[in-house]
C-alpha cells in the first residue's frame, strides 16, 4: 500500500514540476502578492500631512513644528495663517489634522507658568488615520513639555503623566501585522490550489478513469494526492518564511520547530477542504473559482485584515471554525511575541478538531464522487 | 467578419438595445440579484466585519504603590465607560486584571490575554504629594502603559484612549490636591471633526460602498462574455445594430440598474448604520455614474481580453475587489512613498470613489472640492470606454 501511494505521489510530483502554470501559481504568484502588499501598506501609517497654525512665532513654537515634522508618522505640509484656512485644508482632505500653537506658548515655558493648551483638530473620517495622528501629536507635545518641566526646564506639568510604549513592535508599524498575515494566507492559497486541482485536473483531462482502473484503492488515491499538496504547502511555508524574514524584516522570536509544527498541521487541515472542493469541481477553472469563494470568506473571518475580537459575537463564533484564523493567531504569537506551547495549545486543539471532522467528510465525499 | 457597417450612430437602436438589456436584467433572477441586491447585502456583512472599534480594552494592572490614590486611579480608568477622551465620549470599556509582578505583566502580553500592561510604580502617591507641595513646579508621577504592538492599529487606539482617561483623571487631581496650581489641563486639547466619537463604522461604511458598487461592473463583464459563450451574439450580429450601440446600450442598462443598488446601499448606511449624510444626494448619484462608467470601462477592457465567463469573473474580482481593500486608502492611507504604488492606487477607480463617498457622507463636500477624484474617474472612464468602443467589432469567432 505504501509503495502504491509513493509511486502515485512521485507521478504527481513529476506532473507538477512539468506544469508551468502550476509552478507559476505556487512560486511566482505568492511572491508577487507579498511585494504588492508590502508596497501598498508601506511601513504602516507614515507621513500623514498635517497643517500647523503658529500663532506664537517663538523659538519654542518653531521647535515644536520641527519636532512634529521629524516624527515618522507626520509631515508638516502646510503652515496656514489662520485656523479658518487650516479648517479648509481639513475639509478638502489636504491635511488629516491641524495643530494650533496658541500665543504665549513659548513665553509660558520661559516664565515657568503653565503652557497654554495646544489645539489639535483631527479629521475623523478614517479612524485609523485619526488615532495614529493623535498618538503622534500628543507624543511630541508631551515630550516637549516634559523636557521643559524637567529640573533644567521651566514649565509646569500635570500631577500624573502616562508614558506609553509598544512591546514587540516599538515603531508600531502595521507591517508586522499584515506581512505575517499574508504569509499565512499564501500557505493557505497554495495548499488549497494544489489540493483542489487534484481530481479536477484528472477529470478535465480525462485521465481520472485511467487512474480508477489501476490497482490503487480509493483511499490510497486520495492519500497520494493529499500527500503532494502537503509537500507543496509545507515547502511553500519554508520559502515564504525565509522571504519574510530576509526581505521584510519580520522577526521570529519564538521556536522554529513550533511554527513548523503548526504549519504542517494547518496544511494538512486545509488539504481536506481542497479535496472536498476538488471532488465537486468538473474543471480546473471551476476548482479555482471555488477556492476563490472560500478564500474570500476566510479572508473576512480569519482576522487577516481586522482583528477577530472587533467583530460582533455571531461572526466571532463563526470565525472559530476557520482553520486560517487559528493558524494566523499562532503565526503572530510565535513570530512576534515569542509565545510557546503553553499559550498556543487551544489553537492546536482547534486545528486538530477541525482537521478530524473535515478529514472524514473529505474522504467520504471524495470516495463517493470518484465512483 | 463585419456584417453591418451601415448608417450613423442611432439613438433609436441604442435605446432599443438598452431596453432589451434592462429586460434581460430584470428577468434573470441571478443577474438581478448581482446588480441590485448584492451590493447592499455585501455592504451589510462587510460593515460588521470591518470594524476597527475596540469595545473592550483588556488591561493587566500591576499596582506596586497600593495606596488609596493608586486605587482611585484604577477605579477612574475602569469606570471609564463614558470616559471623556479628548473631550469626546467614546464607547468602550476597560477590563482590568490585577497582577502582582512584572513577570506576570510580560506573560499576559505574550499570551495576548490583554492588550495593554500598566505599571503603577512604588512612590506613585508620594510623587503626587510632592508635586502638590511644590504647587505644580515639581514633576508629576509617571505610570507606564505598554501595549501589545503586534496589532499596531489596536495598540495605538488603546494607548490614545488610556492617555485621554489619564489626562482627565490627572486634571481632576489638580483641583483636589493643589487648587492653586499653575497647570489645570493636559498640554493638548483634541477635537475631532466629522466623526466626533471616532466610530470606525462611519468611515468604513461609505468606504466599503466603493467596494460593493464594483459588482454591477462584474455583472456587465459576465453579460458580455456570456453573450458570445451562449451564442446569442450571433443573432445580434445579424441585426442592424452597430457595435458601439451594442456596447453602450449594455453599459447604460447596467448603470441604470446599478443606481437602484446605490439607493438601497445609501438607505442601509443612513437608516441602519446611522452614518450621517451631510452632502448632496444628487451629487452622489452623478459621481456614482462617473464611477460606474470608469469601472465598467475597465471591465469591458477585461472582457475583451479574456474569453470565458469564469475567467472574466476571476480577473474582475482580482482587479477590483481584492486590491480595493489594500490599495484604495480604505483601511490604511494610500502609500505615496513610491511612484509605483502611487500610480497603482490612483489607476483604481475604487481609490477615487472612497474619497468621494467619505467626502459626501461625512464632510458634505461639494463638486469643486471633489473636482480631482471626479476628474480622474472621468479620465479613466473616457479612456477605457473609448478604447472598447473603437476596437469592438461585431464578429462571430
Amino acid at each position: 500500500m505504501i509503495a502504491r501511494i509513493a509511486s502515485l505521489t512521485v507521478k504527481e510530483f513529476i506532473q507538477l514540476v512539468r506544469d508551468r502554470r502550476m509552478l507559476l501559481l505556487i512560486a511566482l504568484f505568492p511572491v508577487m502578492q507579498l511585494v504588492l502588499l508590502a508596497s501598498a501598506t508601506g511601513q504602516g501609517i507614515n507621513d500623514l500631512v498635517i497643517a500647523v497654525v503658529d500663532q506664537d512665532r517663538s523659538a519654542e513654537s518653531r521647535r515644536l513644528i520641527l519636532a512634529l515634522d521629524n516624527v515618522r508618522e507626520l509631515v508638516v505640509g502646510h503652515l496656514p495663517a489662520s485656523p479658518e484656512a487650516a479648517g479648509e485644508l481639513l475639509k478638502r482632505s489636504q491635511a488629516v489634522a491641524t495643530v494650533i500653537i496658541p500665543p504665549g506658548f513659548g513665553a509660558a515655558s520661559v516664565a515657568g507658568r503653565s503652557m497654554p493648551q495646544v489645539q489639535l483638530i483631527l479629521d475623523g473620517t478614517s479612524t485609523n488615520v485619526a488615532y495614529t495622528a493623535q498618538f503622534a501629536v500628543e507624543g511630541v507635545v508631551n515630550d516637549l513639555v516634559r523636557q521643559s518641566s524637567a529640573p533644567g526646564g521651566a514649565a509646569a506639568s500635570l500631577p500624573l503623566v502616562l508614558l506609553t510604549a509598544a512591546a514587540y513592535n516599538p515603531a508600531l508599524s502595521s507591517r508586522l501585522f499584515t506581512i505575517p498575515s499574508q504569509m499565512g494566507f499564501i500557505v493557505y492559497q497554495v495548499t488549497l490550489a494544489v489540493a483542489s486541482l487534484a481530481f479536477a485536473r484528472e477529470r478535465e483531462l480525462g485521465t481520472l478513469e485511467g487512474l480508477l482502473v489501476t490497482p490503487l484503492r480509493r483511499i490510497e488515491l486520495i492519500t497520494g494526492k493529499a500527500l503532494l499538496a502537503w509537500l507543496a504547502g509545507s515547502l511553500d511555508f519554508l520559502v515564504m518564511l525565509w522571504v519574510v524574514r530576509r526581505f521584510f524584516d519580520v522577526p521570529l522570536r519564538g521556536s522554529f520547530a513550533l511554527l513548523l509544527g503548526f504549519s504542517l498541521l494547518f496544511v494538512a487541515v486545509e488539504i481536506t477542504y481542497g479535496v472536498i472542493l476538488s471532488s465537486f469541481a468538473r474543471t480546473q477553472q471551476q476548482a479555482i473559482l471555488y477556492v476563490f469563494v472560500l478564500a474570500m470568506m476566510d479572508i473576512a473571518l480569519s482576522g487577516y485584515l481586522v482583528p477577530v475580537k472587533n467583530m460582533p459575537a455571531v461572526f466571532n463564533a463563526i470565525a472559530q471554525s476557520s482553520p486560517l484564523q487559528h493558524y494566523l493567531v499562532a503565526i503572530r504569537a510565535i513570530m512576534l511575541r515569542g509565545a510557546g506551547p503553553a499559550v498556543l495549545w487551544p489553537q492546536a486543539v482547534w486545528l486538530a478538531l477541525i482537521g478530524l471532522v473535515m478529514g472524514s467528510v473529505a474522504v467520504r465525499t471524495a470516495a463517493r464522487r470518484l465512483e | 467578419m463585419r456584417l453591418y457597417n451601415g448608417a450613423m450612430f442611432s439613438i433609436r437602436r441604442l435605446s432599443a438595445m438598452t431596453r432589451k438589456e434592462l429586460r434581460h436584467i430584470t428577468r434573470d433572477a441571478r443577474i438581478f440579484f448581482l446588480v441590485t441586491l448584492s451590493p447592499p447585502f455585501i455592504l451589510f456583512v462587510l460593515s460588521y466585519l470591518f470594524s476597527f472599534d475596540i469595545s473592550t480594552v483588556r488591561v493587566a494592572w500591576l499596582d506596586e504603590d497600593r495606596t488609596p490614590r493608586s486605587r482611585a486611579y484604577l477605579a477612574a480608568i475602569t469606570a471609564g465607560a463614558d470616559a471623556p477622551a479628548g473631550g469626546q465620549v467614546r464607547p468602550y470599556r476597560v477590563e482590568a486584571r490585577m497582577v502582582d509582578s512584572r513577570g506576570a505583566l510580560d506573560a499576559a502580553l505574550t499570551a495576548a490575554s490583554v492588550e495593554v500592561a500598566v505599571h503603577v510604580p512604588r512612590g506613585f502617591a508620594a510623587q503626587i504629594d510632592r508635586w502638590a507641595a511644590a504647587a505644580g513646579r515639581a514633576p508629576g508621577a509617571q505610570v507606564l502603559a505598554v501595549a501589545d504592538g503586534a496589532d499596531a492599529l489596536s495598540a495605538t487606539q488603546a494607548l490614545v484612549n488610556l492617555g485621554g482617561q489619564t489626562a482627565a483623571f490627572s486634571a481632576g487631581l489638580v483641583g483636589e490636591v493643589a487648587p492653586g496650581s499653575a497647570v489645570t489641563a493636559g498640554p493638548v486639547a483634541t477635537r475631532i471633526w466629522y466623526n466626533a466619537a471616532l466610530k470606525s463604522q462611519w468611515g468604513m461604511v461609505p468606504g466599503l460602498l466603493a467596494i460593493v458598487l464594483t459588482l454591477p461592473a462584474l455583472a456587465l463583464t459576465l453579460a458580455v462574455t456570456r453573450e458570445s459563450e451562449v451564442g446569442t451574439l450571433e443573432a445580434l450580429v445579424a441585426s442592424p445594430i452597430r457595435g458601439s450601440e451594442y456596447l453602450l446600450g449594455k453599459v447604460i442598462a447596467y448603470v441604470l440598474s446599478g443606481l437602484v443598488s446605490l439607493v438601497l446601499a445609501v438607505g442601509l448606511a443612513v437608516l441602519w448604520f446611522r452614518v450621517p449624510f451631510r452632502g448632496s444626494f444628487p451629487l452622489l448619484v452623478w459621481l456614482t455614474v462617473d464611477f460606474y462608467l470608469a469601472t465598467m470601462g475597465l471591465a469591458l477592457l477585461i472582457a475583451r481580453l479574456v474569453s470565458s465567463q469564469q475567467t472574466a469573473m476571476l480577473v474582475v474580482l482580482l482587479v477590483f475587489f481584492v486590491p480595493g481593500f489594500f490599495l484604495s486608502g480604505l483601511i490604511l492611507p494610500v502609500n505615496t512613498s513610491s511612484l509605483g504604488s502611487t500610480l497603482l492606487s490612483y489607476s483604481l477607480p475604487t481609490t477615487h470613489f472612497v474619497q468621494i463617498a467619505r467626502g459626501i457622507f461625512l464632510k458634505g463636500m461639494t463638486l469643486p472640492e471633489l473636482a480631482r477624484p471626479a476628474a480622474l474617474l472621468a479620465l479613466i472612464a473616457i479612456a477605457s470606454l473609448a478604447f472598447s468602443l473603437l476596437t469592438f467589432r461585431k464578429r462571430v469567432v
